[in-house]
């Protein structure tokens, strides 16, 4: 996994093969600004050409997200939590209760829900950054271990984020046809989900 | 454990124990509307899983009055359907859904006689292709 700084707009970079070279930078642009980002549309151009896919992550720090761009077609996941805000933000506990009463929220324009609320789709997960493995989790339903499958499964949204090693299955049966986290589907029946 | 529905929180429970099962199936379906739906966990010991939302699209059936006052579709109908895998719904013979997705090959691969009874039968439904 490659690190691709900037500032007020974080993504990590993962490929299935070595040696790709790392992305010049253009430019930043200001927040504020409507438009999309220069930059960012370069990455993604990026990530097409070499097979490589995305997550914003460091949502609460204050390089947060300003959700200007996705492509959910190399940016399928999100950074939910980082455990190196831990570490930066006092005790685990507080800082945890606060990641669950705000959904990893971080300041609202940053966050992930604002993003889900403007249609963006990805699926989740937690990622160390520095110093902090062992309490952040990304968890993937690959069909196998291979690299290949790992980052087909990463597109496909089969993701999870976990503060510990927490096996979970999410699923739903939408006309006759089972589906799990990530998907996107139509039903002709009240949508019941099944979580365990 | 909670459910987000569209960052509306329902608290599904706490079960204290360490394997937990919920079903949860959405009482207020907006019909047409896609709304992401995911569930977050905490564990005893403050532990936390974040799992990834399904988005979903409620579609009520077009099912109505008018398609069951018929009894059914023509027996080619049932037949046809049957051969391609379509299972029976609510009795009327023919999954709607699966009409309504496929007819571009389905009505390619069968003879004239079976398409036109098929799209006889949508028509009636009110599903006309």
């Amino acid at each position: 996994m490659n690190g691709a700084f900037a500032i007020r707009r974080h993504r990590n970079v993962i490929f299935t093969k070595r040696g790709i070279r790392t992305l010049p930078r253009l430019p930043i642009t200001d927040r504020d600004n409507a438009v999309h980002a220069p930059d960012t549309q370069m990455l993604y151009k990026y990530l097409r050409l070499f097979d490589g896919v995305c997550a914003s992550h460091n949502q609460r720090h204050e390089h947060g997200h300003d959700w200007r761009d996705n492509d959910p077609a190399v940016e399928p996941m999100v950074e939910i939590y980082q455990g190196t805000v831990k570490t930066m933000n006092g005790p685990a506990l507080r800082v945890r209760r606060v990641k669950a009463t705000r959904s990893a929220a971080g300041s609202r324009r940053a966050s992930s829900t604002l993003a889900l609320l403007k249609g963006y789709k990805f699926s989740f997960e937690c990622s160390s950054d520095h110093l902090s493995t062992h309490i952040s989790y990304a968890m993937v339903l690959a069909e196998n271990n291979s690299r290949e499958a790992v980052q087909k499964a990463m597109k496909l949204r089969h993701t999870y984020g976990a503060t510990d090693n927490i096996v979970a299955d999410y699923r739903c049966t939408a006309d006759g046809k089972e589906h799990i986290m990530g998907d996107e589907f139509k039903t002709s029946q009240p949508p019941t989900v099944k979580s365990s | 454990m909670t459910l987000v529905k569209d960052d509306v929180e329902h608290v599904l429970g706490e079960p204290n124990k360490a394997e937990v099962e919920f079903t949860w199936t959405d009482k207020e379906p907006k019909a047409g509307k896609e709304s992401y739906y995911y569930v977050r966990g905490e564990q005893a010991d403050n532990e936390l899983v974040w799992v990834s939302p399904m988005w979903i699209t409620y579609q009520q059936s077009r099912v109505g009055p008018d398609c069951t006052a018929i009894a059914g579709p023509p027996s080619s109908v049932v037949g046809l359907t049957q051969r391609h895998g379509a299972q029976r719904h609510r009795g009327v013979g023919v999954d709607v859904e699966t009409c309504r997705s496929v007819p571009p090959w389905l009505c390619a691969s069968v003879s004239t006689y079976e398409a036109t009874a098929l799209r006889n039968w949508l028509f009636a439904c009110g599903l006309a292709l």
